[in-house]
């Protein structure tokens, strides 16, 4: 018997995590309320914005200022936005969305049958253990987009161990690849699971139902870029990337930039491979002569430091199936941020690291329970005390790059 | 295995472990040379050196300089500068303990009863993922006192895994703890352990075969603490704080104040950033060991509820603390040399630990110790990174 979607435990974990995100939050109203503004232009008709604030990250074009964002955190925004216009809260809905991630974690992690003792565990981690309690209570743009990702990423893996209907997941991945765009590099390795998975004769029919749910948002999303852009192509981040750099004028927020864009080429490159594996693995916070002794920058703090338990998933079996296509699904949708010209600034911990987080969890249930208890507790332990670490003190801001 | 194909093979393991330190090392010398211009005042008739230069760490007491590291790794350089004088090369004596270690732990993991598979990584995690390497490679004063304290140490553990014979023990213990002197807090854990698996009516008798090992050493450190402070005290480190610049005019170099710093550069100290090539460079001040030497994680792996994993944690417990209360991290480093204080301890545990729960992880995390020690090798040499490196 599967693990139901909703029930009692469902409701309890929402709830609890719901309200340690919203206190954490304060109610604050982020002022990086993109979204707010961009579901705020398609209630007016127009998919562009007025002219935004300096810190609002827009895009100058053709006359027009527009969100380069992917847009469905807007979408999720529509119905408080058609209410309270542009006053509505995003964090709120961040909060609400970092809450339903980690209900389906829970799903997710009771259908895939990991025990009592560390489905719980497993949950805590991952909601108060991994930059997603940061993202979910800062509500700004980019935290918003990662966690609205996440949510659909959690919801379609609850839904990969549950009934596996190719439809939903469809709808489910499109939605995650709308809110982070890196997500669509774990739809590959998702397919071929869901093919070999299926029956021979009922696999074409599967992925013609995935494509069913999938391939309208990519319609709609071309459709969007064209009334953008005059192109089906979203030329928004390159566009943006030329603009960001020293000098150019694009962002007066971060004038004090040494090493942001180009005025030319693609803002994923090889050259900046080694600052973002230097992000993700080694940035430490710096030692300072005073309690807390620790001080967070806004340059993140490496995974390592922040959610060490994540290291465990390299203790799931190698050879299975599920650990091969939940390894090439983080590694893919981790790929991107590995190549971008930033490292995500202006956070605790390494926000683009939710990217391939859900995929990573998959992993992490199947490996703790194959290391000692100690060192797994060990860890959890500290990742929940670093991310709380996170929540308490603010990082020195420090210019991006 | 009989007697003399267990003995070739520890004289391969040797051999290899010099050839690849002799390597690393360059066969240089060293300016931190403390040790040499030690022993050669003792083969002169005094306690007190004539020259502290750059580097020297050399105590101007009541009109003499004296060197204030444990003296024992004096003696072992001992011969070659009878021979050689001050021309004796510090950093190739090193190198020859560095590699005993290296047979001895051969030995050890033989004694534990690991498998060969276990037996083959842990020892290459030993030689080659962890710090000695580093410091096997540059004998500076520092470095050379840590290597000769791995290999009393793991001289002790072979004993303690084989006959167990209390006056040696002592006296290995001694040697060790008078070449750095925070692993002598290492006796309190085996000699309650030893007493543990006495038999009551041998305890005494225990107990004073370890003592009369252990005895003769420290009466002579007494003596020599005597000649050079004119009490039986050593007071060196601690002067040496007042006047150091990085330490205070008075109190104990060792204080609850330093112990972020050392958290810090044990577990969180990461390499720089730099926006040019090797983009990872190792700062002046050390790396932290989940960087350098994330292999000792696999202690974590080794069952808990049983003496010998209880004693050796709390051996690798108690020879940490010293530097985790210490004014400095033992800067001028690649890693974080003071671990090795502890690493003779941990190495039974991560034996245990792999045979345990063998997996690609572990290994993983072994293979990722070597190379992340081979890089800082190279670094050092190919940058000059540190001022312990020879200039060629």
């Amino acid at each position: 018997m599967k693990e139901p979607a909703f029930s009692t435990r469902s409701a309890i974990v929402f709830a609890a995590a719901f309200l340690g995100y919203f206190l954490l939050s304060r109610n604050d109203h982020t002022a990086y309320n993109n979204f707010v503004l961009l579901a705020d232009a398609w209630l007016h008709g127009h998919v562009w914005i007025a002219k935004p604030e300096s810190w609002i990250d827009a895009l100058p074009y053709n006359g027009h200022w527009y969100i380069i964002n992917v847009p469905i955190p807007a979408v999720l925004l529509l119905p408080l936005v058609a209410v309270y216009g542009a006053n509505a809260n995003q964090t709120i809905v961040s909060v609400l969305c970092g809450a339903i991630a980690v209900a389906a974690a829970d799903v997710t992690f009771g259908r895939m049958g990991v025990s009592a003792f560390w489905r719980g565990r497993l949950t805590l981690f991952f909601a108060l253990g991994t930059v997603l309690w940061w993202c979910a209570a800062n509500g700004a743009v980019w935290m918003y987009a990662h966690v609205v990702a996440v949510m659909f990423a959690m919801l379609a893996l609850a839904e990969w161990y549950g009934r596996r209907r190719p439809w939903l997941l469809g709808i489910l991945l499109a939605c995650a690849v709308y809110s982070r765009f890196p997500m669509v590099l774990a739809v590959p390795p998702l397919l071929v699971w869901l093919w070999l998975s299926a029956p021979a004769e009922r696999r074409w029919r599967d992925l013609a139902s995935f494509a069913y749910g999938f391939v309208p948002f990519v319609a709609a999303s071309l459709g969007y870029n064209y009334l953008r852009y005059g192109s089906v192509m979203d030329v928004g981040y390159t566009l943006f990337y030329h603009m960001d750099a020293v000098g150019g004028g694009g962002k007066q927020y971060c004038t004090s930039c040494t090493y942001t864009g180009s005025p030319t080429g693609s803002p994923f490159a090889l050259q900046f491979l080694a600052k973002n594996l230097y992000s993700f693995f080694m940035l430490p916070p710096q030692l300072i002569d005073q309690a807390p002794y620790f001080q967070l920058t806004g340059q993140g703090v490496a995974l390592t430091f922040t959610s060490p338990l994540l290291f465990l998933a390299l203790a799931a079996p190698v050879r299975k199936i599920e650990s091969i296509v939940m390894w090439a699904a983080a590694l893919l949708v981790a790929v991107p941020s590995l190549l971008y010209y930033l490292n995500g600034c202006e956070q605790f911990g390494m926000r683009h690291s939710l990217d391939f987080t859900p995929f990573l969890m998959v992993l992490l249930a199947r490996g703790v329970e194959r290391v000692p208890l100690l060192l797994s507790l060990v860890l959890l332990a500290y990742s929940l005390a670093a991310n709380l670490f996170g929540m308490i003190h603010p990082f020195t801001p420090v210019p991006c790059g | 295995m009989n007697r003399w194909t267990g003995l070739i093979y520890v004289a391969a393991v040797f051999v290899f472990a010099l050839a690849a330190y002799l390597a690393s090392s360059g066969g240089a010398d060293t300016l931190y040379n403390n040790y040499v211009r030690l022993a050669d005042a003792w083969l002169h008739g005094r306690v007190w050196v004539n020259y502290a230069g750059p580097g020297i760490d050399a105590l101007r007491y009541q009109g003499h300089l004296y060197i204030i590291e444990a003296p024992l790794p004096a003696l072992l350089v001992l011969p070659l500068v009878a021979i050689f004088g001050l021309g004796a090369n510090q950093a190739l004596v090193c190198v020859f303990c560095g590699a005993a270690a290296v047979a001895a732990a051969y030995v050890m993991l033989g004694r534990l009863g690991v498998s060969q598979s276990v037996h083959v990584w842990v020892l290459a995690f030993f030689a080659f993922g962890t710090g000695l390497w580093w410091c096997t490679a540059f004998g500076a004063v520092w470095m050379f006192a840590h290597v000769a304290g791995v290999m009393f140490a793991m001289f002790g553990l072979v004993e303690w895994y084989g006959k167990r014979r209390a006056w040696l023990l002592g006296l290995l213990l001694s040697c060790m703890a008078l070449c750095r002197f925070p692993m002598a807090i290492a006796a309190l854990p085996f000699l309650a352990w030893l007493l543990q698996e006495t038999p009551s009516r041998e305890r005494l008798r225990v107990l004073a075969g370890a003592v009369a090992g252990a005895l003769p050493l420290f009466a002579l450190y007494v003596v020599y603490n005597e000649l050079r402070w004119h009490t039986a005290f050593d007071i060196g480190y601690t002067n040496w704080y007042h006047l150091d610049p990085a330490g205070h005019p008075t109190g104990s170099p060792f204080g609850v104040q330093y112990l972020p710093l050392n958290l810090y550069s044990f577990f969180l100290l990461a390499p720089a950033y730099a926006q040019h090539f090797p983009w990872f460079v190792p700062t002046g001040i050390g790396v932290a060991l989940t960087f350098t030497s994330p292999g000792m994680a696999l202690a974590f792996f080794a069952p808990l509820r049983n003496r010998e994993a209880i004693w050796l944690w709390v051996a690798v417990l108690l020879t940490w603390l010293p530097s985790l209360l210490y004014y400095v991290n033992g800067a001028e480093q690649f890693g974080m040399r003071h671990s090795l204080d502890f690493l003779p301890f941990l190495l039974p545990l991560v034996a245990r630990g792999l045979e345990h729960r063998p997996s690609v992880f572990a290994y993983s995390l072994i293979v990722l110790s070597i190379a992340v020690n081979a890089w800082g090798l190279w670094y050092s040499w190919a940058f000059h990174g540190f001022t312990v490196v020879p200039r060629r």
